[in-house]
């Protein structure tokens, strides 16, 4: 009974215990020494016992980071008990250094593990007076005691930075390659970059940053052997023309010298310094290498594109589409994919065109840039998901993408292939806008642009020049005044002219009229009837037409009988004088006794003109 | 005998001289410019078809289709202010034309200010859209017409019998003397724009409108560049204004540009 209980607790201790193994708890923990002195490198370390992300380290303030954050991972897995366990060591080593002594708090740092942000402690570093400072890097502990006297002589030529750049005249966007070296003839036991430059007008990328195994060669200069090792590699893309400057490198080195011998400054010391001795020293010197100037030559402007956006390097371009059949509100993803070398971070936007009545989305834009001794290169890709809502056949246009080609030193537009995208119609139950007869749309307004110029030929006209109210627009316009003069002088004169030509021949009215009698009279005698009454017949009426202003067509009977009584003739006499022309027209028109008649008729006529002339007087 | 030679040479050879200036002035006709200018609108230079356009303009001549062309290249180079003047131009020789129409509205909507216009009377609306319908010199014409009219029916009025005849000249001379003084006045109202523009377009981006001709005078409103402006008033260096809502202010002469 007793036996069964207590294996029973260990068999629950042990279960527990893998519990514990399983549920492991992430944690950050710090690892620092708590006393060291001033000017001595050492180590601080962030450890966490499990996979993770976006480190952040802290703030170490008092102190000089040498290095650092270096990342170290370990693994282990076994399996116990068939139970796999996995653990893994994560660590972020940092190598700093205090300059002054005191009292100094190194902040806590996070981590992501799993989404769960963690916090490291945070410790307390007493910093004493320093003695030697310590040499903890690896590979360099070929000197265990180090005598250290600080301000030993390091001579100018001893140790220095160079900048090289591989073009002195690039192209607006043209990546330029800048090497810092650093040139030695001591041995250097560590090396800090203090400042580096901020680059200005330029897009900076670093350039194998993790330098594991530098580049290590020799050079002579001035007859001197010196080891020249690369430290720095930056890939920069001008952004602007013109005369650019690449600020210098500032560094502090710690070299290893050999170290005077206390004893006098005897020129034969030199030749006796051993230098496989230990009495080498420890010198701390800033190096700052030189500027750079960097002529920028600007892009053609005359040849640019317009949908060139500034790439500049060597890109070849492509798309895909992952479907061309589909039916309307479902999902088709097209990819245009730019690869090359040269500025492709910065091409930021492709513009392709898509029929209206696709619905386009943001598109996803991944980047794959590998930084390699001779430049960036790499691919972008922008992926579009687009989703057609109304069923068709659609043309996709190509995207055109416009870089300067290095090479051809000109303006190189390549084109995406057209695309032909069939939609057919969607299931009308399908979310978002189906399709339906009854959905009427808007005609869409694709831009809003300006009308085209006036292509065919047009006439030019002197600018400012008007008829109106030129002279000659006022001789025009007072022209119909003169017109309207003059026709009313003419009317008058011609009415006047008309007036005496009546006058005379009213007065000759009297005469003509017997003229004609005269004239019947003798047709009388000659018994000649049809003539007698004929001239019988002008007298009378033309005796009527000049003294009354009547023109001969408009005679008749009714109208000499108004004629006459206007003129104030007495009646009696107006109808004698009607009298006497119905006679005549009667004897005219129907002879019969003529002898006797003409007689009568000659007597009436003569007797009626000299009454009305009588009556008119 | 020697020197009548040498004086024919000379009169030959200046005459040649003339021949080829003028051919080569010639082959610089306003109307070869504007071609040049279409030429080069039409590939996309637009800085040089503006050029070529301006160069066509120095020679005096114009032409609303130009003035519209001219308009087109500025816009497609951003310059809107130069594009609304410039299609203002246009407009005020053919006040109806569709494409000058819209290009002016789409560039008035690409500037800054969007000024409320006040809404005229309907009458004073119909009047004045009256006036631009036809060119000056119409107008001019046809009020010559109506005076020729005018004088012919006051003449038929003057020797018409019976009271029908004198009663319809009557009525026609009237008619025609009304219908001559309003195209009169028309013509006189267009020509006024051309030579005594009252319109302007400010081209400086920003144009604090002062109460009164003073650069301390208190500021009453702020305009930006492509906005139109009616001229009132001038003064030593000022114009008062008007903008289209109707607030009148000064402003310095050199901010602007007269259409």
């Amino acid at each position: 009974m007793k036996t069964n209980i207590i294996t029973r607790l260990i068999s629950g201790l042990l279960l527990f215990i893998s519990t514990v193994l399983y549920a492991q708890e992430p944690k950050l923990t710090l690892s620092a020494p708590s006393t060291v002195s001033s000017g001595q490198a050492f180590q601080v370390t962030f450890s966490v016992n499990a996979q993770g992300s976006g480190f952040r380290g802290p703030t170490f303030k008092g102190f000089d980071v040498l290095s650092g954050p270096n990342q170290s991972i370990s693994s282990s897995s076994q399996i116990s008990n068939g139970a796999y366990i996995q653990s893994i060591n994560l660590s972020f080593i940092y190598y700093i250094q205090a300059p002054a002594e005191g009292t100094y708090t190194i902040g806590p740092a996070s981590i992501k593990v799993g989404g769960k942000v963690l916090e490291s402690n945070s410790a307390t570093i007493k910093v004493v007076k320093g003695q030697a400072p310590q040499q903890n890097q690896a590979g360099r502990q070929s000197h265990p005691q180090q005598q250290v006297q600080q301000g030993g002589t390091l001579g100018a030529n001893d140790v220095f930075v160079k900048a090289f750049v591989n073009k002195n005249n690039p192209i607006k966007g043209e990546q330029v390659i800048v090497t810092y070296k650093i040139y030695r003839q001591v041995q250097i036991a560590q090396l800090s970059l203090t400042k580096l430059p901020s680059n200005k007008g330029f897009w900076a990328e670093d350039l194998v940053e993790e330098n594991k195994n530098p580049k290590q060669t020799t050079e002579y200069i001035n007859g001197k052997q010196y080891a020249v090792t690369e430290i720095r590699k930056v890939a920069l893309f001008p952004q602007e023309s013109g005369k650019l400057t690449v600020d210098p490198l500032e560094l502090d080195i710690w070299a290893l010298i050999q170290a005077q011998r206390k004893r006098g400054n005897s020129i034969f010391d030199m030749f006796f310094d051993d230098p496989f001795s230990n009495t080498t020293q420890t010198v701390k010197k800033k190096l700052v290498s030189n500027a750079l100037s960097i002529n920028v030559r600007p892009l053609p402007a005359a040849t640019q594109p317009n949908n060139y956006t500034g790439a500049v390097g060597n890109f070849t371009f492509r798309s895909s589409i992952d479907k061309k059949d589909l039916k309307a509100n479902e999902a088709i993803t097209f990819k245009y994919t730019i690869s090359g070398s040269g500025n492709i971070k910065l091409i930021d936007k492709l513009t392709p065109l898509f029929p209206p009545d696709f619905e386009v989305y943001d598109p996803k834009i991944t980047d794959n840039i590998q930084h390699t001794e001779n430049g960036v290169s790499g691919t972008k890709t922008f992926e579009y998901l687009v989703i057609p809502r109304t069923a068709g056949i659609y043309k996709v246009q190509p995207v055109s993408f416009s870089y300067y080609d290095l090479g051809k030193n000109s303006y190189v537009t390549l084109n995406s292939q057209e695309y032909t995208i069939n939609v057919a119609k969607g299931d009308p139950n399908s979310e978002g806008m189906g399709f339906s007869a009854t959905n009427q749309e808007d005609i869409k307004y694709l831009s809003n642009d300006i009308e085209h110029i006036k292509t065919k030929p047009f006439k030019l006209n002197p600018k400012g020049s008007f008829f109106f109210q030129t002279p000659l627009y006022w001789l025009f316009l007072i022209l119909p005044l003169g017109f309207f003069a003059i026709a009313v002088i003419i009317r008058r004169k011609n009415i006047k002219r008309r007036s005496d030509l009546n006058l005379i021949r009213n007065r000759k009215a009297t005469r003509t009229s017997k003229k004609k009698l005269r004239k019947a009279e003798i047709f009388l005698k000659k018994n000649e009837v049809s003539k007698f009454y004929d001239e019988i017949a002008h007298a009378l009426w033309g005796y009527l037409s000049d003294k009354f202003m009547i023109p001969l067509s408009e005679l008749s009977m009714d109208s000499v009988n108004e004629a006459l009584c206007t003129k104030n003739v007495r009646e009696d006499i107006v109808s004698d004088f009607i009298k006497a022309l119905n006679h005549c027209e009667f004897a005219r028109f129907a002879p019969g006794d003529s002898s006797r008649n003409m007689h009568e008729v000659y007597r009436e006529a003569l007797e009626i003109i000299s009454k009305t002339e009588r009556e008119l007087r | 005998m020697k020197d009548l030679a040498y004086k024919l040479t000379q009169i030959l050879f200046t005459f040649i001289l003339s021949w080829i200036f003028t051919f080569s002035g010639l082959a610089q006709t306003p109307e070869s410019w504007v071609e040049k200018g279409n030429k080069a609108y039409t590939k996309g230079r637009f800085n040089q078809a503006v050029e070529c356009y301006q160069n066509s303009l120095k020679s005096g001549k114009e032409s609303s289709s130009l003035y519209y062309n001219l308009g087109n290249a500025y816009f497609r180079l951003g310059n809107i202010s130069s594009a609304i003047l410039n299609y203002e131009r246009a407009k005020r020789l053919n006040p109806y034309n569709e494409d000058i129409n819209l290009n002016l509205e789409i560039a008035n909507r690409k500037i800054i200010d969007k000024i409320e216009v006040v809404p005229q009377l309907f009458f004073i609306h119909w009047w004045n859209t009256l006036s631009v319908l036809l060119p000056v010199d119409f107008w001019a014409v046809l009020s010559i017409i109506f005076s020729l009219f005018f004088f012919l029916f006051l003449f038929f009025y003057l020797i018409a019998q019976g009271y029908f005849g004198r009663r319809r000249a009557f009525r026609l001379f009237t008619l025609s003397l009304i219908l001559g003084l309003i195209c009169y006045h028309f013509a006189d109202k267009q020509h006024d724009r051309f030579t005594n523009s009252k319109e302007a377009i400010i081209f400086s981006p920003t144009v604090n409108v002062k109460s009164s001709p003073d650069e301390k005078g208190t500021d009453k409103f702020v305009i930006h560049e492509g906005s139109k402006v009616i001229l009132l008033d001038d003064f030593n260096n000022w114009f008062k204004i008007k903008i289209a809502n109707g607030s009148v202010g000064w402003v310095e002469k050199d901010v602007m540009e007269i259409i």
